[in-house]
This record gives structure tokens, C-alpha cells and sequence, in this order.
């Protein structure tokens, strides 16, 4: 009997043992669900709404609006720079201060200062800085005896000005990642890879980045995502402009929605970004697993 | 052990804290509910009846001296609450607010083109049922025509709007020039070309090498366009295409490619400004970094406010060779009630007060905005603000509405988008097709 009511507890327990991380996940899962999934399947269906009926309409007349084609070219040639250049760069700064040298850490700080300020307050304050009339950028420029610059008013300077401003606020960031990755990286490796005769390039490619590979996957991944939906610099600095040089499909959105009351067409631009980000995250996944594979 | 004691005594300091802040949340919680049983009670008779107004900013001088007095006139029955949001915010939140079916504000701004498009959405109520006939009528036709939709009427105009050319006195004086202001009249008016020579000759003297950052000529709301599309209008081209679903045909015609070209040209040269936003302007007037302003009638009130009064005004110019062509912007903010609203007795009220009553007066006189009511253009109004005249003639007279259309944020959107665009040196056809195309994809929506 009391054998019986012991094999009991003990079922009991172990039952509550293999249910306890299921159960430890719900607040997470009830929260992804509640502010990831639901809202995504929302926006989806909204976008097949009109007047309170399933229709096709919304996407008919977006894939026929020359605006949505010019807005995903510019989100793509926008992050096709982006993307590589952040990452090379913060690859290198991650390089530099990974370096033992006396007062590195200033270094460090000073590159990672950048992050700690806001989106929209750094926007402004390069907003000023750019002024075609009173900025310091032309100020520079005119003193260099150069002609005055749009910046962010010129159609052929807006993005790649935008673009400099983000590499230049997230760069830190990614740096931070990278450098996490490279200090946990074994020293005696490179010590071994030096009394074979590498030099510091093979040392680099053939033993730094396999080893910070799942390190250097989360940088891609996170960066890709954070710069396809970039959107603080469009709001703020350049309104989408000038001649929709800078009107991302985050900015359509933002327009659709909360400027024209549009929901439906907001919405098919979300569904067509989100499966965007997630086509190039699956590919950025496999190319980076199948190296691992090999 | 020191340290021990150290991180001790902060945490428990800390514990303290977030008992006290529990201890203000639990207050705060019970002056809530109070506050909403006495509201909901108001409502079915008993306390007094809170109600909630969202405005723009650029009103809330005029707006708040009105609440105040309807806060001292209903004392006890209705008390009305008022927002002023940022003029660059007020549409986007009563997008997101209304598009959530929010009963936050009771009686919200709504800029008189946006009515129809407001009232297509679903988000303002009739007020029919509390305005009458007779009512409806003491507004001016032009204001009656812009809050009607369908026959129903949804938006109460506060006031109307109408532009003045204003000069700054000193700068004129500083640079020698000196303009027979009292021979301007409204068939006898100062051309564009005109100012541009004034304007040419005064940074000659006033910043010759372009360091001090004087301009010319500037308008109050640069790169939108109720004021940008008057140099467009003057020239004969229209707003927008008579079904107002197409803008193919009015903007790519001679009057507007000469007016955008008269404008870039003149930005090129230094006479209108580069880079500063419509809401800066009114300082960099204020503040004499500009010679000539066209701006609303409200704008003395803010230079009063500001002790400014190197100031003067004239009649908006003209073209040269569209002397009888001469267009002025009109309309204004209108108030309508939020179909949601569950206290729209008490939201009537008010919008009767505001809009028919002593508080349009009250609104009047702070505001400096141009009358709605007929019974309020007085010959005391015109002694009072002599600018009122030239208002009340242009209002009559040369005033053309904005385009009439349901989708005017995406109107909106793309001309001011167009406006800045030229502004910065952009190619005129580029930015003038740019924008057709836009709109009419916009526009399909609502065919």
C-alpha cells in the first residue's frame, strides 16, 4: 500500500518535472502570441477586407500603384548597401577593440555611444546638423570651398545620407555582438595558428570567423530585420521625400495607415514586407548552416 | 560587509518606494473611477458632465479663451476638457484614435477639407439633431458648404481664414525702401514680380554676402498646400478635377508649371527660404530674418502675445498680367462630434457655444480668425482689427476653397510632398508626374 502511494507521488512528480519547462514557457508564449502572432495574423486579414468584405481588391490595386514598386526598390537597394556595410564595418571596429591595449575601453565606449541615443533624437539632431542653411555639414563644406549640399533635401543624397546615419547609430551595437563572440574565442587557437606560419588575413578567415560564425548569424539576422523596417530617419528627416527618393515600404505603411485611414492597404504592405524579411532570414539561415554542415 | 549593508539598505529603500508608488497607483485608480462615475452620472442628469476635446494647437489660443468661458457658463453642469495637439501630430492621432472607435474625446478638430473624408471614414456624427436649420444658416455659405456632407450637416466651423501680405516695418526702413502701402488696394494690388525686386534690392543692403540669413519673401505655411497652391491659383489653374478624384489635367498646365518655376527660381536666388519648416517661419518673421510673410489673420494675435510690432500688412500681390486672377486661401477648423461619443447632449452644447454662440465670439477675439458667422463681421470687428476688412473682401471676393475631395490627406500628402520637392531644387515635370501618379493610384481607392 505504502509502496503503491510512493510509486504514486513519484509518477505525480515526474509527470509535474516533464510538464514544469512547458509550463515555465506559457508567460512567453501568451506574450509572443498576444503581441507577435495575433497582431500578424490581424494585419493579414485585414488586408483582404474592404467594407467589411473578403476581397482581393486592395493587393489588385497595389501591385498595379507605380508608389508601392518605387518604395520596395528603395527598401531594397537601401538595405542591399546597408546591410553588408554595417556589418563589415562593425566586424572591424569589433577587430579594433578586441585589441589589449592600455585604454581600450574608451574606445570601446565612444563607439558603443551612439546606441545609448534615442532613434528619433539622433534623427533630429543629424537633421540639424544637415541644414542646407545653418548645418555644420555645410558649413564644413562651404569652408572646404565646396558648393552647399542638399543632404537629406537632395533626391540623389537623402538615402545614402540616411544610410550613413544608421550605420553610424547601429554599428555600435553590432560591434558589441561581434566582440562578445571574438572573447569567447580560445587564444591558445591563434597561438597554435601563429607557430604554423599563418599570417594575419589566413588566421582571420580561416580561424576567426568560422569560429564566431553562430555570432556573426545572429548579426545578420538582427541586422537584416532592424534595417528592413528602419522608418524613425523617413518620419522624421524626410517625410518619404524628396521625390520619393527615401519612402521605404515602412514609410508606405506608415502613410497608408495613419495618414490616409487606410488599413487594408497598410495591412498588405505589412503581409508583403513581413514575408520579405523572412524570405531573406531563411536564406541567411541555410547559407550560413550549410558552411556549418560542410 | 559595509558594502553588505550598503545594497541592504538600498533595496529595502527601494521596496519602500515601490510600496509608496503602489500605495499613489491605488489613489490614482479610485480618482479615476470617481472621476468616470461622475462623468457617467453627469450624463444621465445629477453631477456634472465631463467631456473631452481634442484641438489642434494652432487654435488653442482662440479655443482655450472659449473653453474657459463655456467652463464659467456651464460651471456645474458641463465642464469640457480640451487637448492641444501638435498641428503636425492632430491628424495621424485622430486617425489612430477614431479608426480604434476611441471614445477619448467627446468633439474633435477637423480641418474643414478633411470633413467629407472623415465623415466617408465614419467618424463624425450628423448634428442635425441639435443644430437647426435656422442655425445652420447664421454661418457664411462658404463655411455651410465644408462641414455639409450629403445633405447632413457634420462640421461646425469655428471660423474661416483669409491672408494678408505682412512686412516687416524695420527691415523696410533699414534697408531704405519705402512702399506707398495706402495705394494698394484690392484693384490696385503689389505684383509678385514687384516684391521680388523689393525683396532683391533690401538683401542688398541688409546681407549682401548671405551670412546673416535674411530672406525676402516666405509663406506662413511653406510646402502646404492652403497657402503654397495661391501662387498656382493666381496664374488660373485649379485645385483639382471638378469630381475631385483626378489631378491629371489641373496640375500639369501652364499655370502651375509657372508658378512651381517662379518659386524655384526664386528659392535658387535666395529671396524665399531653404529648409526651414512652416513651423519655424512665424519666429524667423518675428525674429526680422524675413521682409515680406504671407500669412493668416490670426497671426497678429500671436505678435501681440510676443510684444512684436515691426510689423504691417498689405493685400496678398498678384501676378503681373493676372491682375483680376488673384486667388486667397480660405476654410478653416471645424469641430465635430465623435460618433462613439456616449455624451453627445452635453458635446452638442458645447459645439453650439463654440461655434453659434458667445463662445464664437469669445474664439473671435482671441483668435483673430476671419468671422464664420455673418452677424460677426460688425463695423466694431473691422475698428478693432483693421485687417478684418481686407479679410472680409478677400472672403467675398477672391477666397477660392481647397480641393473638395475625399481623399484630401492623400491630396494633401503629394501636393505638399510636390511643393517641397521644387523647393529643393527637384526637376518641376518629375515632381509635378511623380505626384499624378501617386494620386491617381490614391484616388482609385475611391472610385
Amino acid at each position: 500500500m505504502a509502496m503503491k502511494s510512493n510509486s504514486k507521488k513519484l509518477n505525480g512528480s515526474s509527470a509535474l518535472r516533464r510538464m514544469a519547462p512547458y509550463l515555465m514557457l506559457v508567460p512567453a508564449l501568451v506574450v509572443i502570441f498576444i503581441f507577435k502572432l495575433f497582431p500578424m495574423v490581424s494585419v493579414i486579414g485585414e488586408s483582404f477586407m474592404r467594407d467589411g468584405e473578403f476581397t482581393f481588391r486592395t493587393y489588385e490595386i497595389l501591385f498595379g500603384d507605380r508608389t508601392f514598386w518605387q518604395a520596395l526598390w528603395t527598401t531594397l537597394k537601401m538595405n542591399l548597401v546597408m546591410i553588408p556595410l554595417q556589418i563589415v564595418l562593425s566586424f572591424i571596429l569589433a577587430l579594433l577593440v578586441n585589441n589589449v591595449i592600455k585604454g581600450i575601453g574608451i574606445f570601446r565606449s565612444i563607439y558603443y555611444l551612439p546606441v545609448t541615443m534615442a532613434i528619433s533624437v539622433a534623427a533630429i539632431t543629424w537633421d540639424l546638423m544637415a541644414n542646407y542653411n545653418s548645418g555644420v555639414f555645410n558649413s564644413i563644406i562651404s569652408f572646404l570651398g565646396f558648393e552647399k549640399q542638399g543632404l537629406f533635401t537632395d533626391a540623389g543624397q537623402a538615402l545614402w545620407f540616411i544610410v550613413i546615419m544608421a550605420t553610424w547609430k547601429g554599428c555600435g551595437m553590432w560591434m558589441m555582438y561581434i566582440l562578445a563572440g571574438l572573447k569567447g574565442v580560445d587564444t591558445s587557437i591563434y597561438e597554435s595558428a601563429k607557430l604554423d606560419g599563418a599570417g594575419y588575413f589566413r588566421t582571420l578567415f580561416s580561424i576567426t570567423l568560422p569560429l564566431i560564425k553562430r555570432t556573426m548569424l545572429f548579426v545578420v539576422v538582427a541586422n537584416t530585420s532592424a534595417n528592413m523596417l528602419l522608418f524613425a530617419p523617413m518620419k522624421l528627416i524626410t517625410e518619404g521625400g524628396p521625390q520619393n527618393s527615401t519612402n521605404v515600404l515602412m514609410y508606405e505603411i506608415y502613410k497608408s495607415a495613419f495618414r490616409n485611414g487606410n488599413a487594408s492597404r497598410a495591412g498588405a504592405i505589412t503581409s508583403i514586407l513581413l514575408l520579405i524579411v523572412l524570405a531573406v532570414v531563411v536564406i541567411q539561415f541555410r547559407m550560413l548552416n550549410e558552411k556549418d554542415n560542410d | 560587509m559595509k558594502l553588505r549593508r550598503l545594497l541592504s539598505g538600498l533595496l529595502m529603500a527601494a521596496m519602500c518606494m515601490s510600496l509608496t508608488a503602489c500605495g499613489n497607483e491605488a489613489e490614482v485608480a479610485e480618482d479615476t473611477d470617481s472621476e468616470v462615475s461622475e462623468e457617467s452620472a453627469g450624463e444621465e442628469g445629477g453631477g456634472e458632465t465631463v467631456i473631452h476635446l481634442m484641438m489642434s494647437n494652432s487654435q488653442e489660443i482662440g479655443v482655450s479663451a472659449a473653453v474657459e468661458a463655456f467652463n464659467e457658463a456651464y460651471a456645474g453642469e458641463i465642464r469640457c476638457e480640451a487637448d492641444y495637439i501638435s498641428f503636425n501630430d492632430v491628424f495621424e492621432t485622430l486617425e489612430v484614435l477614431m479608426s480604434n472607435q476611441s471614445t477619448e474625446y467627446d468633439i474633435f478638430a477637423a480641418d474643414g477639407p478633411n470633413v467629407s473624408a472623415y465623415v466617408n471614414r465614419g467618424y463624425l456624427q450628423p448634428l442635425n439633431e441639435w443644430i437647426s436649420d435656422d442655425e445652420i444658416a447664421m454661418f457664411t455659405d462658404s463655411m455651410i458648404t465644408e462641414g455639409t456632407v450629403d445633405g447632413q450637416f457634420y462640421g461646425a466651423p469655428m471660423g474661416d481664414s483669409s491672408l494678408v501680405m505682412y512686412y516687416n516695418t524695420k527691415l523696410l526702413e533699414e534697408a531704405g525702401i519705402e512702399i506707398d502701402f495706402d495705394a494698394v488696394t484690392p484693384d490696385n494690388r503689389l505684383t509678385w514680380e514687384e516684391l521680388v525686386g523689393y525683396a532683391e534690392q533690401a538683401l542688398s543692403v541688409l546681407d549682401p554676402d548671405g551670412n546673416n540669413g535674411i530672406y525676402g519673401i516666405e509663406f506662413q505655411q511653406v510646402g502646404r498646400v492652403y497657402q503654397m497652391n495661391v501662387l498656382a491659383n493666381s496664374l488660373g489653374g485649379a485645385q483639382i478635377s471638378e469630381n475631385g478624384l483626378s489631378v491629371d489635367g489641373v496640375i500639369n498646365t501652364d499655370p502651375w508649371y509657372e508658378a512651381l518655376e517662379f518659386y524655384q527660381t526664386n528659392v535658387e536666388n535666395g529671396i524665399f527660404t531653404r529648409g526651414i519648416g512652416a513651423t519655424d517661419t512665424s519666429n524667423y518673421f518675428q525674429s526680422g530674418k524675413i521682409l515680406f510673410y504671407l500669412g493668416t489673420t490670426a497671426l497678429p494675435a500671436t505678435f501681440e502675445k510676443n510684444g512684436f510690432v515691426d510689423y504691417g500688412y498689405t493685400y496678398v500681390p498678384c501676378f503681373e498680367g493676372h491682375e483680376s486672377d488673384v486667388r486667397t486661401s480660405c476654410g478653416s477648423w471645424t469641430i465635430g462630434m465623435n460618433v462613439y461619443s456616449e455624451k453627445q447632449e452635453a458635446a452638442a452644447e458645447f459645439i453650439k457655444y463654440l461655434t453659434l454662440y458667445d463662445g464664437a465670439d469669445v474664439y473671435i477675439d482671441a483668435s483673430g480668425m476671419v468671422p464664420a458667422l455673418s452677424r460677426q463681421f460688425t463695423d466694431e470687428l473691422k475698428a478693432e482689427k483693421p485687417f478684418m476688412e481686407m479679410a472680409e473682401y478677400e472672403a467675398l471676393n477672391t477666397s477660392l476653397v481647397r480641393a473638395v475631395t475625399p481623399a484630401y490627406n492623400e491630396y494633401n500628402t503629394a501636393m505638399d510632398a510636390m511643393w517641397d520637392n521644387v523647393r529643393n531644387g527637384a526637376d518641376i515635370k518629375e515632381s509635378v508626374d511623380n505626384c499624378i501618379a501617386e494620386l491617381t493610384t490614391a484616388f482609385k481607392e475611391y472610385e
